[in-house]
């Protein structure tokens, strides 16, 4: 379905990476079996707890086999993220190609749910944070629980507030081992990559743990803070709002980010209106990064030769202007808007991104199967 | 009239002794005219007697391009009740140059008075 090629109709911008980068074709092309997809390296701090709760819920809800799991799933998800805040050294997102940081991820693949992360943890937590992993892999169920039993009686808690009770439970829920590996990264540094799979049938999980690492640093080599594959609806759009906003204020003025925030909604609803809907999901890419000290936004999704056509044309159209220009030519579209039919329409949503934007944008489409496209769209605010 | 937010859309006031309305908060819905066809029928019906007048107060976070163009809509709408008996005090965040400048392409295609107001 989908042909990777380099070279594009990328126009003004060059906001999008070739395909040897990391940009959302790319991404929709690799994880095309992946239903939800999200990588995150980012800011990491409780705030963003819900937030990630809410980006699976939805995809979740709509998936036959696991819907009833739900809960179980965002137990996981909370216990594993949480990990990372308490057993992790947080830093800023690095730049360094060999002490990369923290990074969380998950994804729902063949009807498993997985979850990986690369939690940066101090040297000398190694061997304690090992001998707990392998005492909890070689308990059965019944033994799992005696060890929870005893651990929350016990009171030797660390001081990063846990005691191996994390661990313990996910081994629990997920009712199987955790997959885990560590690797050395620098002196005193250790990276703590492990795996929790979560799956209604017995079958053996597949391991994801290289590909997580790889992601990882193609996400650094172009300082991307997010990577999100999946439904596009609306319900899944506002904890992807809240999210970002949280990384954004972590690095700008609370103005800027609006600003940010604003052109994310649009180009989000964007790819929610044209986006197909396939089970109850409307399926596309976003991804948002770093560059020059701006945030540049990617989304990607596949649309019709009829849509290619009027979004090649609008975008042509916007192209042409000069970015002090488009003020008066989004007034010009705004003022026309009071006499539009269309009522989920508004006829403004690319000309106000391109706005805000201040015409820093780039778009490209790649060709796909029965006359389909696939359509990057990028943003620099 | 009142309207609590939800996570996509405003909170709607309407104080009839007080002669305002207020929005406030982040409008964003997918379907902006299943929100704001009701307030834009309310503004229709809605009758300024004798020396009456409304103020309309934004305060609002984010909206989204339907959303505007049914804001847009619905002051066109209280416009024609009166241009010296209906203006808006758009409030805004220090600093959100964004919204100021959203809040002056409003005011630059109405004929009803605009003060900007930078919020503490």
């Amino acid at each position: 379905m989908c042909a990777l090629r380099d070279g594009s109709n990328s126009m003004l911008g060059q906001l999008l990476p070739s395909n040897s980068g990391l940009n959302v074709h790319q991404v929709f092309c690799n994880y095309a079996e992946v239903k939800l997809l999200f990588a995150y390296r980012g800011a990491m701090n409780d705030s963003i707890t819900d937030a990630i709760l809410g980006i699976s819920e939805y995809t979740l809800d709509e998936h036959t086999t696991l819907a009833h799991s739900n809960r179980k799933v965002s137990f996981l998800l909370v216990e594993c993220f949480q990990n990372i805040l308490r057993h992790g050294q947080q830093e800023a997102p690095s730049c360094d190609l060999i002490d990369r940081g923290s990074m969380f991820s998950f994804r729902l693949f063949d009807d498993a749910f997985y979850i990986n992360s690369i939690n940066r943890i101090a040297a000398e937590d190694r061997e304690r944070l090992q001998e707990i992993v392998e005492r909890v892999n070689r308990l059965d169920k019944k033994e799992l629980k005696a060890l929870y039993l005893e651990q929350l009686q016990n009171t030797d808690i660390s001081n990063r507030g846990g005691a191996g009770l994390g661990l313990i439970e996910l081994a629990r829920k997920s009712g199987r081992p955790i997959g885990y590996r560590f690797e050395e990264v620098s002196p005193g540094v250790v990276y703590f990559h492990n795996q929790v799979c979560f799956k209604q049938s017995v079958e053996r999980e597949l391991d994801f743990s290289s590909a997580t690492g790889e992601l990882q640093l193609q996400m650094l080599v172009q300082n991307t803070l997010m990577v999100y594959k999946g439904d596009l609806s609306q319900r899944s759009i506002l904890p992807l709002l809240s999210m970002a906003e949280v990384n954004l204020q972590e690095s700008m003025t609370s103005a800027s980010a609006r600003k940010v925030g604003h052109v994310l909604v649009e180009m989000l609803q964007n790819v929610s209106r044209h986006s197909n809907t396939a089970n109850g999901l409307k399926e596309g890419v976003m991804t948002i990064g770093e560059q020059t000290g701006a945030f540049v936004i990617q989304t990607g999704n596949v649309v019709s030769q009829a849509q290619k056509h009027e979004l090649d044309q609008e975008l042509f159209e916007i192209s042409r202007h000069e970015p002090a220009e488009l003020r008066e030519l989004h007034r010009a579209k705004f003022k026309a808007s009071l006499q539009r039919d269309d009522r989920f329409s508004s006829g403004l949503g690319l000309i106000q991104i391109a706005r805000d934007g201040k015409g820093r944008i780039d778009y490209r489409f790649d060709p796909m199967k029965q006359k389909e496209h696939f359509f990057s769209f990028a943003v620099m605010v | 009239m009142h309207y609590n937010s939800t996570a996509d859309t405003p909170e709607v006031h309407y104080q009839d002794d007080a002669g305002t309305l207020a929005i406030r908060g982040r409008s964003l819905p997918e379907d902006a005219w299943a929100f704001y066809g009701p307030l834009i029928e309310w503004a229709k019906a809605l009758s300024l007697k004798n020396s009456e007048r409304l103020t309309i107060e934004f305060f609002l976070e984010y909206f989204n391009s339907s959303s505007g163009r049914y804001l847009l809509e619905l002051l066109s709408t209280l416009e024609k009740k009166g241009k010296d008996r209906v203006s808006v005090v758009w409030m805004v965040e220090p600093d959100d140059e964004l919204m100021v400048e959203k809040g002056e392409e409003f005011s630059s295609l109405l004929e009803i008075p605009f003060r900007f107001v930078t919020a503490n």
